[in-house]
């Protein structure tokens, strides 16, 4: 038996708080492949999760302390989620085409528009308020198969195969939820 | 709405709701890499062996006894518990016939006290079942006679005790979960792999019986579920006061007896999805070669 797997959570985050590098080495042990699958639902690349999974150890390691993660589990996950979008997006641009038409588009995109990214930022966090009194309503295992797929990307047979139950059941409760969230959505106002 | 945008509002969603889903993404995660409920099941019986035996030399094992009564609702239950005792009138009252001075057991399943897996009264091993064996058989007989004349078996067919059965689970009134794991339901099967009975296997006080059972599911609606999710896991829970009711794979609840009540709606009946012990599922129900 490893012992290292009965190291709790709060162990960890002790170690945190310490300064202590084996913090980092436990957290890889616990956590370690849990994380590398989230990234790679987005990254789909053994490289780039492996590099997100390091940079999200140093992220907890600067960021504890002075936090105190209540569910470490959780706050290592949005940690790399977040890293791994960046890096995801990151990659989309660099494949697209260097062509003049491209950066003269960009140019003129961004010029039309007051401030973007404070816009975009305002909307997100408007929509994120709907999606959470959306989510709210739900029983919560639809809560749970809603997040796992569009937020933490997991695939329909690994979130069939933790749950127990068959693809299609999954499928059917996807397709089910997406119409419930168009109608919430429209209801809300919100221009899809 | 562009797909940034929707990445960004999905990051914008509430904290909290994102903290109960990424450590439930995790338990189950690792939960589904552990060893199936059976493999558990079975290290716990090996694990209780030793101090069944003990429990054995020490009390001696009770005879078992049969106290043959039925829920009103339940017609197969109710023919069975005929078959036992020729007259359903003798089984109204709540006495419990003992051999070798065994002790009363609680009238039902729902009102033991919270009983785990502690002291005398062990979870049920695969030795204990075992050893009911002859008395399994007796009670299948008289099942098979009764049942003769139906369409429940056809002539020269028996009955088949699945000795693999479910425990029983209690979800409480203040949501909490009481494993009454000295409890084991054994359903009995037709050559059709339907259920036309129950036997509720217990050890109380140290002593094993067991009897037909009583408030038991609504067995014709429980067959009709398990045809309805065949080959699938379903979750039976006692829920409430004398409810019980099983939970499908799409998170349904289905009261076999009882019915809802006020806080039975508030349960999160996806919490009890996957508990250990108490799985039915058709695959089960095959009838012996």
């Amino acid at each position: 038996m490893n012992p290292t797997r009965t190291v709790t959570d709060d162990a960890i985050v002790e170690l945190y708080w310490h300064r202590d590098e084996t913090a980092i080495e436990q957290t890889h042990e616990k956590y370690g492949k849990h994380l590398y699958r989230t990234a790679y639902n987005i990254l789909q690349d053994a490289l780039d999760s492996e590099e997100c999974q390091n940079d999200t150890y140093l992220a907890a390691w600067n960021a504890i302390p002075p936090q105190r993660p209540r569910v470490l589990p959780a706050f290592l996950t949005q940690i790399i989620r977040r890293i791994a979008i960046d890096r995801y997006r990151e990659k989309q641009r660099q494949k697209r085409i260097p062509s003049e038409l491209t950066i003269s588009m960009e140019d003129l995109h961004e010029s039309l528009q007051e401030d973007p990214a404070e816009r975009s930022q305002w909307e997100a966090e408007h929509l994120g308020r709907i999606l959470s009194d959306f989510l709210r309503k739900l029983p919560e295992r639809e809560q749970h198969i809603f997040l796992r797929r569009y937020y933490f990307a997991d695939p329909i047979d690994d979130i069939a195969r933790t749950l127990g139950v068959s693809e299609s059941t999954v499928y059917k409760q996807l397709t089910k939820l997406k119409k419930s969230l168009k109608s919430y959505l429209e209801r809300e106002g919100v221009t899809l | 709405m562009t797909i940034e945008l929707l990445e960004q509002a999905l990051s914008c969603i509430d904290e909290d709701l994102i903290e109960k889903h990424a450590a439930m993404r995790y338990e189950l995660s690792e939960q589904a890499q552990r060893p199936r409920p059976i493999i558990t099941r079975r290290l716990r019986v090996l694990a209780s062996c030793a101090a069944c035996l003990l429990v054995a030399c020490a009390v001696g094992i009770a005879i078992p006894l049969v106290q043959p009564r039925y829920s009103g609702s339940d017609s197969m239950n109710a023919a069975a518990g005929e078959a036992l005792l020729g007259d359903s009138s003798h089984y109204a009252d709540e006495a419990v016939s003992t051999v070798a001075g065994g002790t009363q057991p609680p009238s039902s399943p729902a009102e033991s006290d919270g009983m785990t897996a502690t002291g005398a009264d062990m979870p049920i091993t695969a030795e204990d079942i075992d050893s009911l064996d002859a008395y399994l058989q007796d009670l299948l007989t008289l099942l098979t006679k009764n049942y003769a004349s139906s369409e429940s078996i056809g002539a020269g067919e028996t009955f088949t005790v699945i000795k693999n059965g479910y425990e029983h689970v209690t979800v409480n009134g203040d949501g909490s979960v009481t494993y009454n794991r000295n409890y084991l339901d054994l359903p009995v099967i037709n050559p059709q792999g339907e259920i036309v009975a129950i036997i509720t296997v217990y050890r109380h006080n140290g002593q094993l019986s067991c009897q037909m059972s009583h408030g038991g599911p609504n067995i014709e609606k429980l067959n009709t579920l398990l045809q309805q999710y065949a080959g699938q896991d379903i979750v039976m829970l006692y829920v409430g006061d004398f409810s019980e009711a099983a939970i499908t794979p799409d998170g349904e609840i289905h009261f076999l007896t009882g019915s809802p009540s006020g806080f039975t709606e508030d349960l999160d009946y996806y919490s009890y999805y996957r508990r250990e012990g108490n799985i039915l599922n058709s695959d089960m129900l095959k009838p012996q070669e």
